[in-house]
């Protein structure tokens, strides 16, 4: 059996187990979310392959509501013992709640899902191990192309087959599968003094088209750039920011801040820095944004959200003007707004909240070069040290540009050690003069690379 | 009859494992309690039961790794690890071997007086929205304020094909509560955690420790509607221990991490000078009510207290069994791993400064202007020693004196440059939980030291933000 069958199977025999389990139970209303992993992963260490890992993992996670009140639980097995002490462990955590008076229901399956190409790659699902491993050593190579000077301490390539279910007393029943191929490296250079931070560079896509060699080579450009110490100053200027540190889903400016900032639930709760915005123009006109998860072979593209709601293209910014946040069913039910199709539900806390599914900063013109040949004094920031200790609530960041590097008269002419950029994302946001035209897919964000004006950069 | 034990015991004295050079088992068998709380009504309460293995097998040099869910078919998972080993390419990395240890037979029972899954749902629910409730009641200018509560509780086991055999009792717990508000069109936010991996509902409980946390996040909340921003450059500073404890442990731990070590700032610097000689780092396996405690590592290594900067100088590395070979030392315990889902890494425990002879006043008094950082919500290093920590509680030093409180802002530097810029260490000592992130494991640790004092340079203040 194709092992995409085998994981569609697994999961819609437990999403079926979960509703048979409901009715013994006499559980009325109930949700269940289950998803079915395969993942290869090939390990480089000190510039060599060193492991192989093979992982299958699933996971399944119910909501009851017994008269308004909600509780859940999850497991990591599919069998019927498991589900049936799943939704026993749901139904005693919700009678020690609360009736929610604003409880409306888990969503029904009205809308139909929209049409959404290139989710599933077969040759993505069959990359075997010693495919992945000669894909691991192209990458290196690549990286140490650019010089010898440049070594590799790290680095994975990781092929995912996954399978994601969603169910519900409303009569949602829906089922799809993806693929993901992912490449990590981590590059340096130099050595004592003049040695290079971290340099990441990664990629992703659901089917076998990377430029695993294109991914090493440009790591390793960044580390050898960064061994040729220049000195920065505490100024306010052109800072040009790669795609990487504004978009990457765990330390990306963007990503990291406007993710929670779009949130429906955290704006209507008062949590944001967009609260009480909307129709209001609160960047540069050269901003728009979207969360599309319609995309075709994307990596955040999918038919229906967390919850199986229908996902669709909703505008958030238009020219600088804040035009909508993102919801899901609950959040979008009591504000009054309805779902836009976002719910996000984290499998470890059982929290089931609204978040972009794929943020999409719209892209313009011309690649990350030219925009750095537009800037006769500046910096290039290719990593946020530190991005993740923003503030979501209120904007606020301050940051580590690592690598950061100084250009001149439009080109990079080597690396700053230590150079701090703060501020706030609606402040930033104002000050952007170009957006590239060079979309990296990370997944969770569609992200060019964007040129800013006086950003404040402080060094010691 | 173990649930987990025997099947690994099992497996591991089967055929299956004939011809490989090591074979290491390991499972959990744990449920977790997690509850949300946000505006002190409850967003979510969720159980989760989880129950699985993984083999991490060497064969001919090479690593294969393989994870199942349950307990069934665990043979089966060595040979899935077997076979990834075997189909990595020849150029891949065979030169691996693990240094030796002495086989341990340990059964490490929880040590906490009142179980974390003893404790009614109900009852940790209204300590939760006890303290949601009276945080906003502290000043009414905080609007918001969210909780998120977790614990885990059962059991993990290591099984090794050298005879090792470890059974933990778990009980880990963690909170992370945190306070918003709007003050003249701004918003503000702060932040607290507590956590243990050694006792039970008792560390939330026992000397007004809901209390304490509700009155530190007023406290912290509301200097951040009162602070004024922090000048950016560098400034003469003083450092909390909590502080200290994240440069310890972002600018120095992670550097003396063996793998990171060969790769990083410190690489060719083994027993240089790298600050003065009132400067001394250690990690150790185990310090009172620490969060990075463990009682044997995910290698079954018995661990050792490690000294990272000995007077000064650069000192020992921590390591698993796979560098402790390359480096030729013994291994140093430091082989951890979130869960049976991953391999285990080289990982930090309690990281801290020991300390000094200084007071805090002698600390402060010859200082004309500059900063006194208390507590952090955050921070990130580099292999090239580059640090950033993120700072939400702070204060202008004004000659000699504490002066107005300074909104949240980051700090960052240099390592090896600002190291030897530490002109006092204090006499005193504290530690802070949290979890620390590599190669996307989260791992429980505490970091801690007493008060330190640097000079003009160490540090770099980027403004708040």
């Amino acid at each position: 059996m194709p092992k995409e069958c085998a994981t569609e199977t697994a999961v819609l025999h437990v999403l079926d187990e979960v509703g048979a389990s409901a009715r013994r139970q006499k559980v009325a209303e109930f949700d269940a979310y289950a998803i079915c992993t395969r993942t290869r992963r090939v390990t480089v260490e000190r510039e060599s392959v060193s492991s192989a890992d093979s992982i299958m993992a699933t996971g399944l996670h119910v909501r009851v509501c017994v008269d308004g009140k909600v509780g859940g639980a999850s497991c990591n097995e599919f069998d019927r013992r498991a589900t049936a002490e799943c939704i026993d462990h749901a139904v005693r955590i919700a009678n020690l709640m609360e009736s929610d008076k604003r409880w409306s229901g888990f969503p029904s399956s009205s809308k139909k899902y929209p049409s959404v190409s290139g989710l599933y790659d077969t040759s993505v699902a069959s990359l075997d191990v010693p495919v992945m491993s000669m894909m691991a050593e192209e990458m290196v190579d690549g990286a140490r192309s650019v010089s010898k000077d440049v070594s590799a301490p790290y680095g994975a390539v990781e092929s995912t087959g996954r399978t994601v279910g969603v169910t519900n007393s409303s009569g949602m029943r829906s089922v799809m599968s993806e693929t993901e191929l992912q490449a990590l490296i981590c590059c340096v250079a130099g050595s004592g003094e003049s040695i290079s931070p971290d340099c990441e560079e990664s990629g992703q896509s659901r089917s076998c088209d990377l430029r695993v060699d294109k991914i090493g080579e440009r790591a390793g450009w960044i580390a050898e750039k960064s061994t040729h110490i220049m000195d920065a100053k505490t100024e306010e200027c052109d800072v040009v920011f790669s795609p990487m540190s504004l978009g990457a889903g765990s330390d990306g400016l963007l990503n990291v801040v406007l993710s929670e900032a779009f949130s429906g639930q955290n704006t209507h709760q008062g949590i944001s820095f967009l609260s009480g915005r909307l129709g209001e123009p609160i960047w540069s006109e050269h901003v728009t944004i979207n969360d599309n998860p319609l995309l075709s072979g994307r990596c955040g593209s999918r038919p229906f959200d967390d919850e199986g709601v229908a996902a669709q293209k909703t505008r958030l910014v238009n020219k600088g003007t804040l035009v909508g946040y993102v919801w899901d069913s609950y959040h979008g039910s009591v504000s009054g707004e309805g779902s836009t199709g976002n719910a996000v539900r984290d499998l470890s806390s059982g929290t089931v909240g609204a978040a972009p599914l794929c943020l999409q900063v719209m892209p313009d013109r011309g690649s990350m070069k030219s925009l750095i040949e537009s800037v006769d004094h500046g910096y290039l920031v290719w990593g946020c040290q530190g991005s993740h200790t923003s503030n979501t609530e209120t904007g606020g960041f301050s940051f580590v540009a690592s690598p950061g590097l100084l250009i001149k008269n439009g080109e990079v002419v080597g690396g700053v050690r230590g150079s701090m950029v703060s501020g706030n994302v609606t402040d930033l946001m104002k000050n952007v003069e170009r957006v590239g035209a060079d979309v990296v897919d990370f997944g969770s964000a569609l992200m060019p690379s964007i040129l800013f004006r006086n950003v404040k950069i402080t060094t010691g | 009859m173990s649930v987990l034990l025997d099947p690994l015991v099992k497996a591991v004295r089967s055929r299956v494992v004939s011809g490989l050079d090591y074979v290491e088992l390991r499972a959990d068998d744990v449920v977790e309690t997690s509850i949300e709380l946000r505006e002190s009504s409850i967003e979510s309460v969720t159980r989760r039961f989880e129950c699985g293995h993984s083999a991490r097998i060497l064969k001919s040099g090479r690593w294969g790794f393989a994870v199942s869910d349950g307990m069934r078919d665990v043979s089966e998972t060595i040979t899935e690890a077997v076979k990834a080993a075997r189909a990595l390419s020849r150029t891949a990395v065979s030169d691996t071997s693990l240094h030796g240890v002495k086989p341990v037979k340990m059964d490490v029972p929880s040590k906490a007086r009142i179980p974390l899954n003893e404790v009614d749902l109900a009852e940790k629910v209204s300590y939760l929205t006890s303290i949601c409730r009276n945080a906003t009641k502290a000043d009414r200018r905080m609007t918001t304020t969210k909780a998120s509560y977790s614990d885990i509780t059962g059991d993990r086991v290591l099984v090794t094909s050298e005879g090792t055999e470890v059974r933990q009792s778990l009980s880990h717990a963690y909170l992370k509560t945190s306070a918003s508000g709007n003050t003249s069109g701004r918003l503000v936010s702060a932040r607290d955690e507590i956590g243990t991996v050694t006792r039970g509902w008792e560390r939330f409980t026992e000397d007004g420790s809901g209390d304490k946390i509700v009155e530190r996040l007023a406290r912290k909340a509301r200097l951040q509607m009162d602070g004024v921003s922090c000048k950016r450059g560098t400034h003469p500073c003083v450092i909390s221990p909590k502080v200290s404890g994240m440069l310890a442990h972002e600018a120095l731990g992670h550097l003396s991490e063996a793998d990171l070590f060969a790769a990083g700032a410190f690489n060719g610097l083994e027993g240089a000078r790298v600050a003065s000689e009132v400067v001394t780092m250690v990690d150790s396996p185990w310090i009172e009510d620490g969060f990075g405690n463990i009682t044997a590592d995910d290698e079954g290594v018995l661990p050792k207290t490690v000294i990272l900067i000995d007077k000064g100088l650069i000192g020992a590395q921590m390591t698993n069994r796979e560098w402790a070979t390359r480096l030729g030392i013994e291994p140093t315990g430091n082989a951890r791993a979130q869960s049976y889902r991953v391999p285990p890494l080289i990982r930090m425990r309690n990281t801290y400064f020991e300390r000094g002879d200084v007071s805090l006043d002698e600390m402060l008094e010859d200082k004309k202007f500059g900063y006194y950082c208390v507590d952090v919500s955050g921070g990130q290093a580099e292999s090239n020693s580059s640090f950033q920590v993120s700072i939400q509680e702070c204060y202008e030093i004004v000659k000699g004196e504490l002066g107005r409180p300074v909104r949240s802002l980051a700090i960052s530097g240099v390592a090896t440059k600002s190291l030897a810029l530490i002109d006092g260490v204090g006499k005193d000592f504290d530690f802070e939980s949290s979890y620390c992130g590599k190669l996307l494991q989260a791992m429980p640790t505490s970091d801690g030291g007493p008060h330190l004092s640097f000079k003009k340079g160490g540090v770099v203040f980027g403004g708040s933000a």
